[in-house]
Parts: structure tokens; sequence; C-alpha cells
């Protein structure tokens, strides 16, 4: 779908109108039809965001009345140990996830592309984790992970002692990403299998007369035409994963000691547990920052592994 | 021939396998939701109740709040849906059909706060919310559900599909655009209406976040919510969240079934978020 495309309107009977008159002729019905949205927009877009620029140079605790304290909130942030702990962790479970995802994704789209009895079965089964509620299955896997649960009875027969799955720093963050993985990885699937699907079959055919070998052609056709679609999949999934909340505050509420804590469920700690409006504001605005920065040096990037048809 | 046999068996075999893998949660929340507390509690753990539980169900819905939720959760969804669908496809339809000055420019302010993240407005908001007296109440639950820039560019762009000839023959004939919208352009868009209805379905349904914050009564719990808070209320009657869990589970899947090929189609267009 294009975005720049312009949408037509009725010309044929006002085409007796001066172009102004053209032009402001469906002014009233407009904003009729608009005036929903616009209070919309407003209310939920242009006014929340003024208030955050307003916020994050202030300091509120809902309670007493707002202060403005200039970029003390942003200097702050500059030297918040807690913070650039939290950016850590986002770091690694925007890397762990993306790179699980990506590898699981693109076997899981391998898998479904084919024709094969019972597919669509296989594929309503695959999409199931991403569409079910968050909270719901976040809990089923808090117990499936408990010292005593399922996963380490599995574990057991393969000679691998429980693991304290939740209740270590160092195993938190990846119970966490396995989790998240299981939850998301189809959403993957689908952009790559999309992508997947989009090649035409020539190529293959065409390759395998000139003698190339299964491995040859996921090398040099799959991987290279599928690199739009994993372009537009790594993107969207960072930004997505930059926004997580439901499964750390069901599983982890960041512990333990702050292991799991992301900067995004620490914009949530500080604003809502701690109620220090202005600083989770700032946060929020570099988050924002973050984000953009990460979008425009993929955008930078894409030249030297994306491959445009 | 023999090796593409047993190239399909094996491609078979894998994908039944990820299959599993990836359903075990869910059939081990539906195995302890079916147990008693003792044999959720035992260890090794038990994979299949031997007298399944049912009046866990019972139980969760009368006397652990997932009723109520429920039907908390049924109507903020409905109601949010409905109006989401409305609200967007009346301003799609003036981005689409009607001309006026800075169409072009208050379109592009939409797409704009598309960009801007969640966690940036969501402060704001509430807020504002807690400014209006408005915790605690149905309006804060629906009020945000009720406009969606990504809706209004999603249903513009399938509005844009369809050709201007029948707007013109529908004024011909005297209607107005009122009549263009209602009986042209909204029953030739049923895809997009799909597409978008389950977006929003999913994503209100699901949704915590905003919940968390601006309720506190559990007689206005959705459901999300009643799961997340039952985790410190009743920390040990696992069988009883997790018939909690699967009750949560069940309209979604029910409506996943029915708008499959419209769901997973949108994802590919747009990339909607997971």
């Amino acid at each position: 779908m294009a975005t720049g495309q312009k949408a037509q309107t009725v010309s044929a009977p006002w085409s007796i109108l001066r172009p102004r008159e053209r032009r402001h002729k469906d002014l009233y019905v407009a904003l009729l039809f608009l005036a929903p949205s616009l209070l919309g927009l407003f209310l939920l877009q242009v006014l929340p965001i003024g208030t955050a620029l307003v916020l994050g140079v202030s300091e509120w605790n809902i309670i007493d009345p707002i202060k403005f304290v200039g970029l003390k909130n942003f200097v702050e942030v500059a030297t918040d140990a807690t913070f650039y702990h939290t950016l850590e962790n986002t770091l690694y479970i925007t890397v762990g996830l993306e790179v699980l995802n990506t590898l699981l994704g693109l076997c899981a789209a391998l898998l479904l592309k084919n024709a094969m009895r019972g597919i669509d079965l296989y594929r309503t089964i695959y999409f199931l984790p991403l569409i079910t509620t968050w909270a719901a299955v976040a809990i089923a896997w808090r117990y499936m992970y408990s010292l005593e649960g399922p996963i380490n009875a599995m574990l057991g027969p393969l000679g691998i002692d429980p693991i304290p799955w939740l209740s270590r720093p160092e195993w938190a963050m990846p119970a966490v990403i396995i989790t998240i993985t299981w939850k998301t990885l189809s959403w993957k699937t689908i952009i790559l299998l999309a992508g997947l699907q989009s090649i035409p079959n020539e190529f293959y055919e065409a390759s395998s007369i000139d003698g190339a070998s299964k491995l040859q052609q996921f090398w040099k056709i799959t991987l290279p035409l599928l690199s739009p679609a994993m372009f537009f999949a790594l993107i969207i999934g960072i930004i997505n994963t930059l926004q997580i909340f439901d499964p750390i505050f069901i599983m982890t509420d960041g512990g333990p000691a702050d292991s799991t804590r992301t900067l995004s469920y620490y914009i949530y700690t500080r604003g809502f547990q701690n109620l220090r409006m202005g600083y989770a504001a700032a946060l929020s605005w570099v988050l924002f920052a973050i984000i953009l920065l990460f979008t425009l040096v993929q955008w930078v990037l894409q030249k030297r592994w994306v491959f445009y048809q | 021939m023999k090796l593409r046999r047993r190239e399909t068996v094996t491609l078979q075999l894998v994908t039944a396998l990820g299959a599993a893998a990836l359903l075990f949660p869910f059939l081990w929340m539906i195995s302890a939701s079916l147990q008693t507390l003792q044999e959720v509690e035992s260890f090794p753990p038990i994979w299949i109740p031997e007298v399944p539980q049912w009046t866990n169900y019972v139980e969760a819905v009368v006397n652990y709040n997932i009723g109520r939720a429920l039907f908390n959760s049924a109507v903020v969804t409905t109601v949010s849906v409905v109006g989401q669908l409305v609200v967007c496809s009346l301003g799609a339809y003036a981005f689409s059909r009607l001309r006026f000055p800075g169409r072009d420019a208050i379109f592009l302010l939409f797409l704009a706060t598309m960009m801007i993240p969640h966690y940036v407005t969501i402060i704001p908001l509430y807020t504002m919310v807690w400014s209006a007296g408005l915790i605690d109440t149905y309006t804060a639950l629906i009020f945000p559900g009720l406009f969606s820039p990504f809706g209004t560019f999603l249903l513009r762009q399938f509005f844009n599909q369809i050709p201007i000839s029948l707007d013109e023959a529908t004024l011909i004939d005297g209607g107005n655009h009122w009549h263009i919208y209602l009986y042209v352009i909204m029953p030739l868009s049923r895809a997009g209406l799909g597409a978008l209805g389950i977006f929003s379905f999913l994503g209100i349904w699901n949704t915590l976040f905003w919940p968390v914050l601006v309720i506190n009564s559990k007689e206005l719990f959705t459901l999300p919510l009643a799961l997340a808070m039952a985790q410190g209320q009743f920390i040990t009657l696992i069988h009883i969240q997790m018939a909690g869990s699967v009750i949560a589970c069940v309209p979604v899947i029910v409506v996943f079934l029915m708008l499959q090929k419209q769901f997973i189609s949108s994802i590919a267009l747009s990339g909607m978020k997971q």
C-alpha cells in the first residue's frame, strides 16, 4: 500500500466551480466526518505529547503542585546508575530476542511455506501464542519456570539440575527472553513467510537446472531476496521490544536485583511506583530518542545488506 | 523419488515437533486448570489429572472475580472496537473522499503520531485521567480505545481502492456523502473493517498496562488485570489461576479462528505490533 497515493475526489459535478471554491467545497462535510477523529487526535495524542514535554522539565508527584525544574531531570538521567543498568538490560533483551526470533522465525517460515498434509492446522498452532493474552500465558510460564515445575522436570532426565529460572539474576533474563520468543516468534514468521512467498519460483527452477544445490539456493536466492522483509521485521521488532511491559510485570517485576528491569519497565517504575511523573516523562523522551536513533542507524546500514529487486 | 519422500517425512516431523513445543504451555495450562491443588503442587509434576476438576472453572468465575472481570472485558472491548471502527471509518472517509484545505497536512499529523512510543503519551494520559477524576471508571478504560491513527490510516488505504465512479453514481442519483459512506464505502470495505476489527479486538482484550494504571477496585478489573492481580492475592491457587487464564484465552482464539486470514494478511501488509 502506497502511503503517498493521492486520494481522488469526485470532480465531475463541480467542474464548473472556480478552483478556490472547489478546494473548499467539502469543508463543512469534512469537519463533520473528521470531528471524532480530530477530538481523539487532540485528546489522545497532541495534548499528551505537549504535556509530556512540560512534564519532562518539571517535578510532579501528582499530589503536590507541579514545579518547573528546567533540565534537571535530564541531568539526573545522565548520572543515574540504574538508568545505565536498565540500558544494558534493554540491549541484552533486544539482541537476544532479535537473534532468537530471526533464526527460529526463519526456520518456522521455511517449514510453513511447504504444502504438506495438515498445513492449515500447523499454521494455526504456530500463530496461537501471538494472539493469546499476555497476562494469561505469562502466569503459566511463571509456574512452568518454578524450581519444581514442568520445565525443570523435563530437564531432569537429560541430566540437568533444576535451574532457578526466575529467582537468580543470571537466569531471569534468559527465562524472560525464552518466553517472549515463544510469544512473538510467529509475528516474525508471518512477515518472513510473506517475503518467502513473494520470491518467484522460476529462480529456483532455473538455478536447479544449472545444478545449484539446496544450500546454494538458500544462500544465493532465498536470503538476498528475503532481506527487505528481514529489514522491515528487524526495525518493527526492535521498536516493539523497546516498549515491552506485560511479561516483565507478571513474571519478574523487574527483578531479581534489577536484572530484568528494561528501560521501558524503568519508566513504569519511576512514574507509577515512585510517583515521579517528571522524571518518568524525561526517561520516556530518552526512550523515544533511542528508538529514533536505532531506526536511523538501521536505515543507513540497510544499504550494506538489504537487497531490493 | 525415494529421497523426496524421506525429505517430506522429515519436514513433516520437524513441523510437528515445533507445533508441539509451541502448544506445550497451553496444554500445561489446561492440564493444571483441571487438577486439584494437591496435584498441581506435587513433584514431579502430574501431566494428566486423575479426575478432571471442572469445578475449578466454576470456582474461578464465582469466587475469584473472573466472572465479573469477563463481563468487564466484554463490555470494554465491545464498546471500544465498535467505537473505533465508527470513528476511524468516518475519518478515513474524509481523507479518502473529501476535498478541504489542509487535508494532507492533517493526514501527515496522523501518521507522525504513530511514530511516538506509547510510553511518551501514557504518563500524561494518566495524569489527565487523574485530574479529570476518572480513575476507576469505565470511561477511563474505554476512551483511549475509541481512536487510532493506525486504524484511520489502514481504512483510508482500503477506501482508496474503491472506484470513484461509484461515488459519482450515488451523487447523480441525488445522494450525499453520508449515503456514499454508508451504502457504498462501508459495504465494500468488509475486509478492511475485519482487519482493523481483529487488531483492535486483540489489542484491547489483551491490554494490561492501561488498566493497571487507571483501575484500583476489583469491581472494574478487566480479565488481564484480574489475572495479574491474582498473583499476589491467592498465589498458591495455581489451578484456579490457570482456569482463569484459559477463560481469558478462549475468546481470542475463537475470534482468531474466524478472522485468521484477514489477521495474517494484514500483519504481512502493515507490520502491526506484536
